[in-house]
């Protein structure tokens, strides 16, 4: 079982160049970096959610956060 | 009547690169249509658009529809986003369009790869007519390499081969029911594929270790979120003293079974 803290330990280990890579993709409409997906695992609180992507990344991250 | 063993295949794949990961990922499901021999249409890139796709269902009378494409909860779109199917005006989430293009689903099953359509959008097919659903309440996502083709992305593949699941057990002529469950254990069977890559692959770079660690939770997700409406299920009337009272007084409308990959 994965944590978030784990998930974000390895992502920041990641080359910055390969940060800016797509690393998840979805059929709402978008494509997300690794240093956006970073970037939304350390925020502590869910935010105000509108868009797919933001639904999405607000989905896993308090999945990740259960764990 | 919709035709046995027809299927209309709606695949998108231009505009953008979701569209074309999908597009390339799904090419199984095509190449298994052909081979067990059913009478296939695909409608492709340009051709997957609203004119083409319902003068197509209506000319080709198919009891299979599927669709890869862009979605929410009430709108399915094909190729450059354009809205093909919606929920009818007046319910939850409706779209403002006076037809919601539903009607030409009449008798047929329908499969969408398409986010969130699973919400409000299948039970709407289905209300209208539509003999089945299989679709997803999510945001249906999936790891991309973009160091590699999407045919040759490992991570890509192992998403798409879970969803190609369900159409090619369809095919082989399981009940809807038995394909959405085999759906489901080939996602069971590639989340322990991508936890006991973890485990053996400690050495991997914190690139691929990533992606790895998204597979898993990712593919749980998507597992979680699939769901299933099945045939309409009509109510009953109910006898009420010597009076006979059309059961949609009670019900509230139509009851659909669903099912859930939760």
């Amino acid at each position: 079982m994965r944590t978030k803290k784990e998930l974000i330990r390895e992502l920041e280990k990641v080359p910055p160049d390969d940060l800016e890579r797509g690393i998840i993709q979805h059929l709402g409409g978008g494509k997300i970096t690794g240093k956006e997906l970073l970037e939304e695992l350390k925020k502590p609180e869910t935010e105000l959610n509108t868009t797919a992507t933001d639904v999405f990344l607000s989905t896993l991250r308090k999945k990740l956060e259960q764990k | 009547m919709p035709k046995d063993d027809t299927i209309v295949l709606i695949r998108p794949g231009k505009y953008d690169d979701a569209l074309e990961y999908a597009y390339e990922l799904t090419d199984p499901v095509v190449v298994e249509a052909e081979r067990v021999g059913l009478d296939v249409t695909e409608l492709a890139l340009d051709d997957a658009n609203l004119f083409n796709i319902m003068s197509t269902l209506n000319e080709v009378d198919p009891n299979l529809v599927y669709g890869v494409g862009h979605g929410c909860a009430s709108v399915y779109t094909a190729e450059y986003l354009q809205d093909v199917f919606w929920t009818p005006p007046g319910c939850s989430g409706g779209h403002s369009h006076s037809d919601s293009n539903l009607s030409v689903l009449n008798g047929r099953y329908v499969h969408l790869l398409s986010c969130l359509c699973g919400l409000r959008l299948g039970q709407a097919m289905v209300n209208a007519g539509a003999s089945g659903f299989q679709g997803y309440s999510v945001t249906w996502s999936w790891v991309i390499d973009e160091k590699v083709a999407p045919t040759e992305d490992q991570f890509a593949t192992s998403f798409f081969t879970c969803d190609n699941k369900f159409m090619i057990k369809l095919f082989a002529g399981q009940t809807p029911e038995i394909a959405f469950k085999k759906m489901i254990e080939e996602y069971n069977e590639q989340i322990k594929y991508w936890e006991g890559w973890l485990k053996e692959n400690t050495d991997a770079t914190p690139y691929e270790r990533a992606r790895a660690m998204l597979c898993v939770e990712l593919l749980e997700i998507d597992r979680d979120g699939a769901v299933h409406f099945l045939e309409i299920i009509q109510p009953q009337p109910v006898q009420m003293g010597g009076l006979i009272l059309p059961a949609m007084m009670f019900a509230g409308g139509w009851a659909v079974k669903k099912i859930s990959g939760k």
